[in-house]
């Protein structure tokens, strides 16, 4: 953990919209915001998990960094550097220090490819001589705990689980700083996914990689992330310190995500959040409820929740939230608030709810 | 070979030595080799266990699913007395219409994307279970009043599934359904002949975990206010936990291990069970261990003794000379591992701690496979 050079990646106020046409003439009749806003920094070293359902946002944000799509509004900024909507020189030089690894193992290797010959691409558009390249190959097959039979292999001779490792040499390929893990074990069983995620650990600690963990599987954040947001909508509902998101989950969204989780022993049961389910499912990102996002699914919303959007709001010093019933304003208008926010109430007093755009305000 | 299998008190559908194998152009495969299971009335029994372990293929016997040849199927299967496998198709289908239902992974392709929910699921209520019904027949009940009271019927099904707005859902086509609605459908559907065996097979995986959670909560109950028998399978043990009420661990396509759902995940016995919950991430952030090191078997050369012998930290020269025992515990456990042979010691059977142990921290040895 080197905090000493601040934060590698900084998004601030990102937006992704998709247009949709329609007419004769295809004109811009709406959009889709599948990213609506989304601010986070992960400093040198650290991983950050970003949780939510499908729909919500998480792979575009991660597409959007890596310049696949062209951001609508916001900033990225990556090492110090504005990395916005990048120019093709700066995608060249960008490209060799983050790195994406997806979600299907099998469909992001070409088929007709050894292992070798996709493992020496990088290599080659790094220019690594020729000569060389074999070595590094199977050095980086080794990283990933595989050994040299697999230079002459193709993809359809190994398991899902070897093909993710292959992945992972690959992004490693070129000595990336950050990683940007799209899902990279939900197409892979349990006993596999232990084993990718033991290698990711171990490969963070050996080259101080920063990850961006995209995933919706909870329970796999809890020991790898250090942060964890929670995203709804395309926008982020919830952020702080894994250990404090888990134990103490404050928006109704991140407590019905942890409850909704199917756990094997009793101690999990009791540590999951009272189980709230859910109204309904997740609206159309065309079509974004009015006021705060989650309100139509809320199990608690009132009248405040559909007029007025909360905002992102640090709730005791720790995690930020954005609900309203963590702003004393709104307080009263809920007629049932779950036990953490109730612990706000009386630990914190007054100073319970920061909401900094009330005090501008007032 | 014969096994002291523990049954189910009054079993609705028992499965005995089944055998399954494939013909390929590399060999004959044997998948399925000797699996015992039963399932009680009113009982609800899961099939756990990874990919590739035999799960889906233990369920398409029962139903009859799989093409022979090449699949060759060997076994008993009782479905309330009625030997399944010895029924002529049209026997088996009034059987299976009438009395089974299945509900698949994926809610898209399991219903015809070209007819509104509201047509497919009257064509169950009227015509399930019913292959060979004659045109005049079909055209009579297609059109006369039967249709509404059948549509009735459906529309009735579809509220006790919790569709929002069920009136106007029958007139949807599935590609205008959320994920989670076409799967409260298919759920319906499945519902509408009142079976008494449900087949759900890795039910809401491909959902949300929130919609996930909605659809196991409304199974739950649906199972105990139509007294259904269900064989569910999965390979999620969160999900077995929650809702079943005796689960069947598989492994290479045997059952390895049985026990009442409770036991199970408290006092998990083979090796290989062990491995697999250690495994799961724990909400808690407790350590999990790092999975069970090599892959599942090549079918087409299976190991010859105890299947899961080559990957096994606790397999001895033993474990490869001869498939194990189903050894049986109280109470419809049983476990198919020879460390639960009546002359090894207490003290010698491995706990989960010492599974977890076993496969946390390996040296940095290089491993040829996942």
């Amino acid at each position: 953990m080197t905090d000493m050079s601040g934060s590698l990646l900084a998004v601030d106020g990102l937006k992704k919209y998709f247009p949709v046409k329609g007419g004769i003439i295809k004109r811009t009749t709406d959009h889709v915001k599948a990213v609506d806003g989304v601010s986070f920094d992960i400093e040198r070293g650290q991983t950050l998990a970003l949780i939510g359902e499908s729909g919500s946002g998480k792979s575009t944000v991660a597409r959007t960094i890596i310049g696949l799509h062209r951001a609508t509004d916001g900033t990225v900024e990556f090492d110090g550097e504005d990395i916005t909507n990048a120019t093709d020189e700066q995608l060249a030089r960008l490209r060799s220090r983050i790195q994406m690894v997806f979600q299907d193992p099998t469909s992001s290797l070409n088929p007709r490819r050894t292992i070798g010959k996709s493992l020496a691409v990088p290599l080659k558009a790094r220019g690594v001589p020729k000569s060389e390249r074999r070595d590094r190959v199977i050095d980086l097959l080794e990283r990933v705990e595989l050994n040299d039979e697999y230079w002459n292999k193709y993809p359809h001779e190994l398991s899902g689980g070897q093909k993710q490792r292959v992945n992972i040499a690959r992004a490693l390929a070129v000595e990336p700083d950050l990683l940007l893990l799209d899902e990279p074990t939900s197409a892979l069983d349990v006993s596999v996914q232990a084993k990718i995620i033991a290698l990711l650990e171990d490969l963070q600690e050996e080259f101080d990689l920063t990850y961006l963990f995209i995933t919706h599987d909870l329970s796999l954040v809890r020991n790898f992330a250090d942060e964890t947001a929670v995203m709804y909508l395309g926008e982020i509902q919830e952020r702080g310190v894994t250990e404090e998101v888990f134990q103490r989950p404050r928006h109704p969204y991140s407590r019905a995500l942890l409850s909704a989780i199917p756990v094997t022993t009793e101690e999990e049961e009791a540590y999951k959040p009272r189980h709230e389910p859910l109204r309904g499912e997740i609206p159309s990102p065309r079509d974004v409820p009015s006021g705060c996002r989650f309100h139509t699914r809320c199990p608690y919303s009132t009248d405040a929740c559909s007029a007025e959007e909360p905002t992102f709001a640090t709730v005791d010093s720790g995690p930020s939230v954005r609900c309203h019933i963590y702003d004393e304003s709104y307080r009263d208008e809920f007629d049932e608030i779950p036990e953490v926010a109730v612990e706000a109430i009386t630990d914190g007093g007054g100073t319970a709810a920061k909401h900094t755009e009330r005090d501008v305000e007032q | 070979m014969k096994l002291d299998e523990p049954v189910a008190t009054d079993p609705l559908l028992t499965v005995k030595d089944l055998e399954v194998g494939f013909e390929s152009f590399d060999g004959f495969a044997e998948v399925i080799d000797g699996v015992n299971l039963s399932i009680g009335k009113g009982e609800v029994v899961t099939i756990a266990g990874e990919t590739g372990c035999g799960k889906s293929v233990t369920m398409k016997s029962i139903l009859r699913l799989l093409n022979q040849p090449p699949a060759r199927v060997n076994g008993e299967i009782t479905f309330d007395g009625t030997e399944l496998l010895s029924l002529s198709d049209s026997e088996f289908e009034r059987v299976k219409g009438q009395r089974m239902s299945l509900v698949f992974q994926d809610p898209m392709s399991s219903l015809n994307p070209t007819f509104t929910i509201g047509e497919q699921l009257t064509d169950t209520a009227q015509f399930g279970g019913d292959s060979d019904t004659g045109v005049i027949e079909f055209f009579r009940r297609k059109f006369s009043s039967e249709r509404d009271e059948a549509r009735e019927r459906v529309l009735e099904m579809l509220r006790e599934v919790q569709m929002p707005d069920p009136e106007n859902i029958m007139d949807s086509y599935p590609s205008q359904l959320s994920g989670g609605m076409r799967q409260r459908a298919l759920i319906a559907q499945a519902l509408l002949n009142e079976p008494d065996l449900l087949i759900a097979d890795e039910i809401g995986t491909a959902l949300d975990v929130t919609i996930h959670d909605q659809i196991l909560d409304l199974l739950k109950d649906l199972i105990e206010e139509h007294d259904l028998s269900v064989l569910m399978i999965t390979h999620n043990l969160g999900v077995a936990r929650q809702v079943s009420d005796r689960v069947y661990v598989m492994y290479g396509g045997r059952i390895v291990e049985t026990a009442p759902t409770e036991e199970l995940f408290e006092n998990p016995k083979h090796p290989y069970t062990q491995g697999l919950i250690a495994s799961i991430p724990r909400l808690t952030g407790d350590e999990m261990a790092e999975g069970i090191d090599g892959s599942i078997p090549e079918y087409l050369d299976p190991p010859r003794g105890c299947r899961f012998a080559p990957r096994c930290p606790y397999a001895t020269a033993e474990c490869e000379q001869g498939r194990p025992e189903m050894y049986q515990g109280t109470n419809q456990s049983g476990v198919e591992c020879i460390l639960y042979d009546e002359t090894v010691e207490l003290s010698d059977r491995p706990t989960v701690e010492e599974t977890r142990s076993h496969m946390t921290r390996r040296s940095g040895s290089l491993m040829g496979d996942d």
